[in-house]
């Protein structure tokens, strides 16, 4: 009887361990699943990121333009005068970001939706050409892009 | 001897009872990983499809896109895939549920008087379309395009005859300036034949709701670009005045693209810097 | 027996220690992520940069007119120092270079030799430039 007792609760032991190993190797396994979803979902958000850098300049508000021609440049006084709108609507295009366009010795701050609170912020930016209707003059300017984490 | 045939039935039962426990313990594992895997493709889908919209550069307006397939939709804010990842895209978007593996984009400016934004349309890109022949010459080539309405799956014309309401296709029927979806009854004016080719990929949910946010977006611009003649007109010449306030009001009142295009390219005709 | 049996529990408590290790392990290395190359953002800036640089044109000092004067005189110096003020709105290294079409001039000057390379531009007068970016 002793015996047979010793047999069966080592029986079930070899069970338990197997099934704890089990469920320590599944609880791994979602863990990785879960953080290769939000890697992916991490790097989409990245890629609207990077593309800002490409898509500001090339705004219909902001980029130089003459009889309905598109040139690749910044407007200097549409770049002001898009800073100074109350721009709610572009909160879905650009999130909590914030976006400034160096140029002249003058900072402009296109789109600012900067969060209270955040853990880290990340810094793109590009040179850009940037166009006075005042003078017709084309300088270099800097746009950067802000991006916060929470 | 009974109590030994009592103990062996003691240890079935419990035998039994464990390996349900285990049982139910797999397969609920192996319904949490299949969900977790097609979470996990539908974040890969989305994210290829979101690089191929991103990466059409200007000269490449249209392009097509393969994947296994897979359901997209579109909410107004965000593309969706299998109801499950969704994302959004910082152009406005005509499209309507697509069911597919095979996916075509068209990228088009729309402008009035002065560029709005640039827009994408989506769709699946089996599906056949019949436009009248005054519609057909802007659409690019990867769009099926058949010469007979009875043979398309969504039919575009000004036509009454060849809109006549049938089940099986989508039909736009175009009428002194109105737009009218057959199916649900749906009316909508328009003041550019790019919002023909906007219907035609839409349901009637999204063309209003892409429509608005474009004229949105027009009205927002026009405040800019009013602003940019108060600049302007202070320090060009005095004889300027006179056409940037053409231009203003041309503006301030909504005119047709043509007055204000046309009210902003007679400024170089007097010397004075154009607005746009 | 009771003694094997225990030699048995031992050795399967120590795969169960192994594993957790092993997954512990994966789970750090993997929640490091991965080097992002990000090559259309480096090409994007050198080509805005090249842009910006050809269509500069202020007063006096016009960029495409000293390219003229570098390539059918000499004041070539002025030509590379005027972009070298300039790098200061790239963040990263970053080298010019000039090809003179109608002279053997070609010069250059910055810190990165072989990085991201713009599309070349070239002028009316069909002299040639381009910008390197370097990652940081």
């Amino acid at each position: 009887m002793k015996r047979g007792q010793l047999q069966i609760q080592e029986s079930i032991f070899v069970l338990f361990v197997f099934f704890i190993i089990l469920v320590i190797g599944m609880v791994v396994f979602y863990q990785m699943e879960f953080r290769s979803i939000e890697r992916m979902r991490k790097e989409n958000e990245d890629v609207t990121f990077y593309y800002l850098i490409s898509y500001v300049p090339a705004m219909p508000e902001v980029v130089c333009s003459e009889k309905g021609i598109v040139e690749e440049c910044v407007d200097l006084v549409k770049a002001r005068a898009f800073a100074s709108y109350d721009n709610d609507y572009y909160r879905k295009i650009f999130g909590n970001r914030k976006i400034i366009l160096n140029a002249d010795g003058e900072k402009i701050e296109l789109y600012d939706f900067e969060p209270s609170k955040y853990s880290a912020e990340r810094i793109i930016s590009t040179p850009v050409s940037v166009y006075n209707p005042r003078d017709k003059s084309y300088t270099i300017g800097k746009l950067e892009v802000y991006d916060y984490e929470n | 001897m009974n109590k030994k045939g009592q103990g062996v039935q003691f240890n079935w039962i419990f035998i039994v009872i464990a390996g349900v426990f285990v049982l139910m313990f797999f397969l609920g594992f192996l319904v949490k990983y299949m969900d977790i895997q097609d979470s996990k493709q539908n974040a890969q889908y989305g994210w290829d499809f979101k690089n191929h919209i991103l990466g059409l550069k200007s000269t490449e307006q249209y392009s097509n896109f393969s994947a296994p397939r897979f359901k997209i939709n579109y909410d107004c804010e965000n593309i969706i895939i299998n109801g499950d990842q969704g994302f959004s895209m910082p152009y406005s978007i005509f499209m309507e549920e697509i069911d597919s593996g095979e996916i075509l984009f068209w990228v088009e400016e729309y402008h009035k008087g002065f560029l709005v934004d640039r827009v994408v349309f989506i769709s699946d890109a089996s599906k056949k379309y019949y436009f009248d022949e005054e519609y057909r010459s802007n659409i690019p080539p990867n769009i099926r395009l058949v010469s007979s309405a009875s043979n398309a799956d969504v039919v575009v014309s000004s036509d009454p005859l060849k809109v006549v309401d049938e089940r099986d296709r989508k039909e736009i029927f175009v009428n002194n300036g109105m737009i009218e979806f057959v199916d649900d009854g749906e009316r909508f004016l328009y003041d550019n034949d790019f919002f023909i080719y906007g219907a035609a990929f839409s349901n009637s949910e999204i063309f209003k709701c892409t429509q608005d946010d474009l004229e949105e977006r027009f009205d927002i611009l026009s405040e800019l670009y009013i602003s940019k003649i108060s600049y302007l007109s202070s320090s060009q010449s005095a004889s300027c005045t006179p056409l940037y306030n053409t231009l203003r009001n041309a503006l301030t009142f909504s005119l047709t693209a043509a007055e204000i295009k046309s009210s902003n390219d007679n400024l170089i005709n007097y010397g004075c810097e154009v607005v746009f | 027996m009771k003694t094997k049996g225990q030699i048995d529990m031992f050795g399967l408590v120590i795969i169960v220690i192994l594993i957790v290790m092993i997954g512990l392990f994966s789970l750090f290395f993997i929640s490091r992520g991965q080097i992002d190359e990000r090559e259309e953002y480096y090409s994007y800036k050198a080509n805005n940069f090249a842009n910006a640089l050809s269509k500069y044109s202020r007063g006096n000092l016009n960029f495409k007119e000293m390219v003229l004067e570098c390539c059918t005189g000499s004041r070539c110096e002025d030509l590379l120092d005027f972009v070298e003020d300039n790098f200061a709105y790239v963040d990263e290294p970053v080298s010019f270079e000039i090809e003179c079409a109608n002279s053997d001039y070609s010069g250059s000057r910055g810190s990165c030799s072989s990085g991201i390379a713009s599309e070349s531009i070239i002028l009316q007068s069909g002299d040639l430039i381009r910008v390197n970016l370097c990652r940081k």
